[in-house]
Parts: structure tokens; sequence; C-alpha cells
């Protein structure tokens, strides 16, 4: 009992404290899970915007006057003249061991059902990748199963491989023989 | 080039053509709107439907609202309109709003950029840390 009266006190002076600015717009137009979005003059590309009712956009489209939003969420709870908001992050997931094995949306919030995701740390989705000096070699093969694969261009784990081919020529199945071995 | 663009297009350089010396003269832009309206242009209906939606962003950028639970004492009022000048510029004009939903403290909005220091929103925010 103590602990939860300390707990609302501290929320409570937290909350005093905030006398914030914001930057807000007005929806102007929804479809098709895109909004248009009037004022937000200060939204980033690629920043999540709080769009009510629990829904996160992201800023796709930024023009002179309106913002075009991607709705993340279930666009038809939103509806043309509602209020939208800057967040000042980029678009991020959760990351970490506590994601493995769950299900999650395209915000990394889970959909199985097991509870929240047991982690503490975000990453943005658009990051920069690490420079080739700084990644680690690659120095374990990939067994596809198909011999002269393997035999003449070996692939290693971790890289990238492009298969050009006419069609109906097996490129799909070249795919899922590493799968299937 | 598509027809909704085009009459965007045509919208913004009427919009522009209304500043007189940096500042939008009303007068310019109620003749460039009469003479849209006459003119027998077929897209003159989406030109004009931009080009309203263009000034009313541009007198929402001009116009802050001081929203309060209760009215406010004149010298705070000036105070605030002083302080606002000073931010956005003398051509501002401010407007004094009583909303008692508010319960205390000051909103105050101009444009797209609010300053929240109301109990309702210090509410809002207790409400979303639970």
């Amino acid at each position: 009992m103590t602990n939860l009266q300390q707990e609302i006190e501290e929320q409570i002076a937290k909350a005093r404290s905030a006398a914030g600015w914001e930057n807000v717009g007005v929806i102007r137009e929804i479809g098709d899970g895109v909004a248009k979005i009037e004022g937000l003059s200060d939204a980033m590309l690629n920043e999540m915007i709080d769009l009510g009712h629990g829904i996160t956009g992201l800023a796709l489209n930024l023009e002179e006057t309106e913002v075009g939003v991607i709705i993340l969420g279930d666009y038809t709870q939103l509806e043309e003249g509602g209020e939208a908001r800057t967040t000042g992050k980029l678009l991020q997931v959760p990351v970490g061991k506590g994601l493995l094995g769950r299900v999650v949306n395209t915000l990394g919030e889970p959909i199985d059902g097991k509870g929240p995701v047991k982690s503490n740390v975000s990453y943005p989705v658009e990051k920069m990748a690490p420079g080739i000096i700084r990644r680690k070699s690659v120095n374990q093969p990939v067994q596809t199963g198909i011999l002269p694969i393997d035999a003449m261009i070996p692939i290693g784990r971790g890289q990238r491989e492009l298969i050009i081919g006419d069609r109906s020529t097996g490129k799909t199945t070249i795919c899922f023989c590493p799968i299937a071995t | 080039m598509q027809p909704k663009k085009q009459s965007r297009r045509e919208a913004k350089q009427l919009f522009r053509m209304c500043f007189v010396e940096g500042a939008f003269d009303e007068h310019c832009a109620e003749r460039a709107a009469k003479a849209v309206a006459a003119s027998g242009a077929r897209d003159r209906l989406a030109v004009l439907a931009h080009f309203l939606r263009l000034v009313k962003l541009d007198l929402a950028m001009r116009t802050a609202t001081v929203e309060s639970a209760t009215a406010l004492p004149a010298a705070l009022r000036a105070e605030i309109t002083a302080a606002l000048a000073g931010r956005y510029g003398p051509a501002l004009t401010t407007t004094f709003v009583e909303r008692a939903s508010l319960i205390g403290g000051v909103r105050i909005q101009v444009g797209c950029n609010v300053y929240d220091g109301s109990v309702l929103a210090s509410l809002a925010a207790l409400e979303k840390a639970f």
C-alpha cells in the first residue's frame, strides 16, 4: 500500500513539471491505410506520429502544408478532423533476446498473446549498417545441397547472393533447396 | 501533369502573388479569388479550394489562441501578447478564450505549435504514465 502511495506521488510530481510543447496537425484525408495530415510543420522523415486511439503512423511524405503518413494500425478507428502529434522519435522497434520466438507487428508490439516483450532497448529501423571493417568476417559456409554451387561458388553464412535467370529455370528451387537441406 | 497537381500549383502561385512586402494582403487575395471565380477555367473550383486552404493555414500561423479555465487579468493578457509577439512577430493576432475543461493553467496554440501547461494536459500525462 505504501509503495503504491509513493508511486502515485512520484507520478504526480512528474506530471506537474510537464508543461510542454507539441507539434499538432489535423487529419485531412484517410484512405487505405494512408492519411494526409495538415500541419505537423516539424515532422521528420520516418518519424512516428501519434494519431490518437493508441495508433501510430509513419511520416513518409513531407510536403509544404501537409504530411503523408502510413498508418501502422487499424485505420478504421481514425476520422477526418482528428488530431495528430509528432513524437520526436524515428521509427524504432524493441530489440534483444526477449523477441526470440515472439510474433510481433510492424512496431514490434506482441500479437501472440504471450504478454509484453521483455526488452528495454529500441533500435531505429532505418539504422545505418556498420562498415565492412567492423563486421565479423565470414568463416562458415552454407551448404546449399546443390553440388555445383557448393563446389564452384560456395556461399558464406551471412552473405547475400543474387540469383538471376530466365523464367522457369529454377531460381525458386535454388532458394528453397538450402532451406530443405 | 495531373489536373489535381496543376490546380494546386496554380493556387500556390496565386497565393504567393497575394504577398505585398512580405505580408499577406487580404484585399489582394479577395480580388484574386474573384478574378479566378469569374474566369471560365475548368479547374477554377479546385484552384479556389486549394487557395482557400492555403489562406486558412496562413491565417492560423498568424493567430495565437490562448485558452484558460477562467478569464485572465488584463496585465497577464498583455504580458502573454507581448511574449508571443516577440516570438512570432508583431503581425500575430492573439485571441483569448475561456475553456472550463482545462481546469487550470494555460494552453496556447499558434498554427500547429501547442504550448500546453493546463491541468487537463497534466492529468492526461498522468493517465499515460500508468
